[in-house]
Parts: structure tokens; C-alpha cells; sequence
């Protein structure tokens, strides 16, 4: 028998550093979910990522407060700010740039990127994060 | 746990956004340096109108600065090349801290483990009539309330192949791999140790809840090259954590070792750490869910 769904919840959590405190205690708690055991299998399945990444979790909650999760992955943003090795986007991208990024590395996040992009083209996704890294002041090399 | 409960107060960040904008969102809320992000989404079924408002949150730990949230909203937005108009709405709110762990614990009834073991909270009603050993766990800061497929892996290990003599547990958390190991064999010498401090004081008192605090000896660290051998070996732990330890826990072992903890895609990992020490079968490879417990 399919076990019946009553929510979903997708948090935003630093790699390896899930705990009881907001937002998880109080968007698991209102669902009964056993908030240590997420946190022990959240960070263990993130025990090996970039700390500094912040990673979107999708938690699928049953009707005898079971739980499933699914990590996603982190901001294109993100990915393109480590990359690149810088801090921060450029606030005027066109005229001030902050840093360049290679077309290997685009084609990497675009890849990894792909499964939330709502999209099957490599081209389409390469495109997409070259939009974004562009507007972040990045310069494409 | 209760210091400052009355005290503590979070700030939550209610922002209404459309659909298309969650990712930028988010990332312009993590940037304005929050804890973290909630939203509540809809299933695989849902409409996909990318213009549908999506409530997502966002928790601080001080009042979040109205401006540098705009400033980080507006960046953001421009990154991902969407209007402004994307972001609909936005309210701060404070959240009084609760004991969220707390209120899941009222919702926590014993759970029967293998053939011989029931794990129940201090404040539950066990049948007396059952036959199963009791271990009473108080799911405290510490890892493993007995629930988690990873402690019931290592506890049907526990009851298949201890037949008493010494135990050590490394990583022992709550301390319910110990206090399991004391309630089989009265007379079993047990070791048990966690990085963790506050790991190790609770296992105490859960050791002291059960009755078998004289029995356990516990340390804060971990297995040494000094630790001595032991009939069974458990270490319930994660793969990253397991596998550099391998050499300390092969020598430590001189029956059976259980490694617990281990994600089956990482079960190669492991594999590959055993084979470097010799060691290239295990005896059994236990499974729940998407877990894996392996006995050598």
C-alpha cells in the first residue's frame, strides 16, 4: 500500500550543518517529523560537500510522519560565485566586472544544474547559466 | 536543554514571490545571511504556472535589516534576469523559540527492534507481558534515538552475533548500541566511546535510565591504536568518518565488526577501504531503506 503524502517542505540548509534550530525545528516539528534523524541523515549525505554551499532539501512527509528527502542543487549563483572565487556579484555587471569563469566550468554547472532547470538541452542549460553568470559580472572565457 | 527558552526569539522573513523566482529568492535571503530557508511546495502534480506566489521563509537569528535584504532581493532578481515584480510581498514576524525536539517527542512510542528489543522513551507504557528487552532512550541532543535505520541495523547485528564477552562502540550517541549489548550478556565487558562530550553524558544518563551505568565504561574520543580488543565491534558512524578509521577498527576487532552508518552508494567506498586492509569479503551486508550495515 502507497503510503499516503500529507506535505512537502523544501528547506535551504548549509552542507553538514543541519540542527534543531530555525528553520528546520520549526517547519519539521509542525509536521511531526523526527527532526534529529533528518538532521543525522542530512548531514550525512552532505558530510563531503563545500560548507560554504547552501543546499536546497525537498522533504516528502507521510501520513505516520515518515519521512523521505531529496537534496537538490545549490543556487546557480552559488556555484558560479565559487567558481569563480569571488564574494559577491558585480552590481553593475556591464560596466564593473568582478571576475571571469571558463566555458569548461559553465558547461559543468550547467550539467549539474540540468535536473532543476526544467530542461533536457545542454545548450539550453549552458545558456541559461551563462545569463546568469554574465549578470553577475562574470566575464566568459 | 531549557536555558533561555523563555528568552529566545527568532525572526522569520515572510516573502511571497512567484514560482519562477524561488531560486533567486533563496539565494538573495542566504546572501542577506539567513539561517536558512523554509517553503512550502507542492507535489509532482501541482500546477507548474510560473507566475503562481509561493510563500518562502526565511529565519534569522536578529531582526533581519530591511535594506540589506531589498538590496540582496533586488541583486539577486537582476542576476537571474526576472522583474521586480516577482517578489510580491514581505513581512517580518518574530517566532518564539520552542522546544520543537520536545513536541516531537510526545509523538514518539516504543518501536520494536529485531527479535529482542523495544525501544521506548522514558515516559511511554511498555507491555509488561512482552518478552523483549526494554531500552529506555530519552531522545535527547545526540544522535540515535533507535529509529533510524542505520541503529536498527546495528541492533539486529548486536543480537545475532554478540554472545557476550567485551563490546566496543564507537560513536555510541544516545548509547543505545551499549545499553543493548549490557541488557543481552550481564556479564559483558563494554567500552564505549563518542567525540561528542554531550554524546557521551547522555549515554551515561541513559545508561543510568536502564540500569546498566556500572557496566558501560565511557570515554569521550574515539577508537586508538592503545584501544583495547573487543569480541564485537560496532561503529555506527558515517562512511566519510568510518573509512580513515578502518585501520584502528580492523585491529581493535578480534570477533566480528559492524559498520553502520553507510549510505549503499557509498558501500563500494568502504569496500575499497577493507581491500587495502586485506580484507576482501564481508559476512553479511545488511540492508534498510537506502542504509547499508556491514559485518566482517
Amino acid at each position: 500500500m502507497a503510503k499516503k503524502i500529507t506535505g512537502y517542505i523544501k528547506l535551504q540548509v548549509p552542507a553538514g550543518k543541519a540542527n534543531p534550530a530555525p528553520p528546520i525545528g520549526p517547519a519539521l516539528g509542525q509536521h511531526g517529523v523526527n527532526i534529529m534523524e533528518f538532521c543525522k541523515a542530512f548531514n550525512a549525505k552532505t558530510a563531503q560537500m563545500d560548507p560554504d554551499l547552501k543546499i536546497p532539501v525537498v522533504i516528502t512527509v507521510y501520513q505516520d510522519r515518515s519521512f523521505t528527502f531529496e537534496t537538490k542543487t545549490p543556487p546557480a549563483a552559488d556555484l558560479l560565485k565559487k567558481a569563480a572565487g569571488i564574494g559577491k556579484g558585480s552590481g553593475k555587471p556591464n560596466r564593473e566586472k568582478v571576475g571571469s569563469i571558463s566555458r569548461d566550468k559553465i558547461a559543468e554547472i550547467a550539467k549539474t544544474k540540468m535536473p532543476d532547470l526544467n530542461t533536457t538541452s545542454l545548450d539550453s542549460a549552458v545558456k541559461t547559466i551563462e545569463g546568469t553568470a554574465r549578470q553577475m559580472g562574470l566575464t566568459i572565457e | 536543554m531549557r536555558e533561555d527558552e523563555s528568552l529566545k526569539v527568532w525572526y522569520a522573513l515572510d516573502v511571497v514571490v512567484e514560482r519562477v523566482a524561488i531560486e533567486a529568492v533563496e539565494y538573495a535571503l542566504m546572501e542577506a545571511e539567513a539561517l536558512g530557508t523554509e517553503s512550502n511546495q507542492l507535489g509532482a502534480n501541482a500546477p507548474r504556472d510560473a507566475s503562481e506566489t509561493i510563500l518562502v521563509t526565511a529565519y534569522f537569528d536578529s531582526p533581519p535589516a530591511r535594506e540589506r535584504v531589498r538590496q540582496a532581493l533586488f541583486d539577486a532578481l537582476k542576476i537571474y534576469n526576472l522583474p521586480s515584480s516577482s517578489v510580491r510581498e514581505m513581512n517580518v514576524r518574530e517566532v518564539a523559540d520552542r522546544d520543537w525536539l520536545g513536541e516531537w517527542k510526545k509523538s514518539w512510542q516504543p518501536v520494536r527492534v529485531g527479535e529482542r528489543f523495544i525501544i521506548a522513551p522514558p515516559w511511554s507504557d511498555v507491555d509488561e507481558a512482552d518478552a523483549r528487552s526494554v531500552i529506555r532512550i530519552e531522545p535527547g541532543m545526540a544522535f540515535g534515538t533507535g529509529t533510524h535505520e542505520t541503529t536498527r541495523l546495528c541492533l539486529e547485528a548486536i543480537e545475532k552475533y554478540f554472545r557476550g564477552g567485551s563490546f566496543l562502540d564507537v560513536g555510541t550517541g544516545t548509547g543505545v548500541l551499549s545499553i543493548a549489548a549490557a541488557l543481552l550478556y550481564a556479564n559483558a565487558r563494554i567500552e564505549a566511546c563518542d567525540t561528542d562530550a554531550d554524546a557521551v553524558e547522555i549515554a551515561r544518563e541513559n545508561a543510568r535510565l536502564n540500569n546498566v551505568a556500572g557496566r558501560i565504561s565511557f570515554r569521550t574520543g574515539t577508537v586508538e591504536e592503545t584501544t583495547a580488543s573487543a569480541d564485537l565491534v560496532c561503529a555506527n558512524l558515517t562512511a566519510d568518518v568510518i573509512v580513515p578509521l578502518l585501520p584502528r577498527l580492523v585491529s581493535a576487532t578480534c570477533g566480528r565488526l559492524i559498520l553502520s552508518g553507510i549510505l549503499e552508494t557509498q558501500t563500494e567506498l568502504v569496500r575499497e577501504g577493507l581491500q587495502s586492509l586485506g580484507i576482501t569479503r564481508e559476512t553479511e551486508l545488511a540492508a534498510k531503506g537506502e542504509w547499508v550495515a556491514m559485518i566482517i
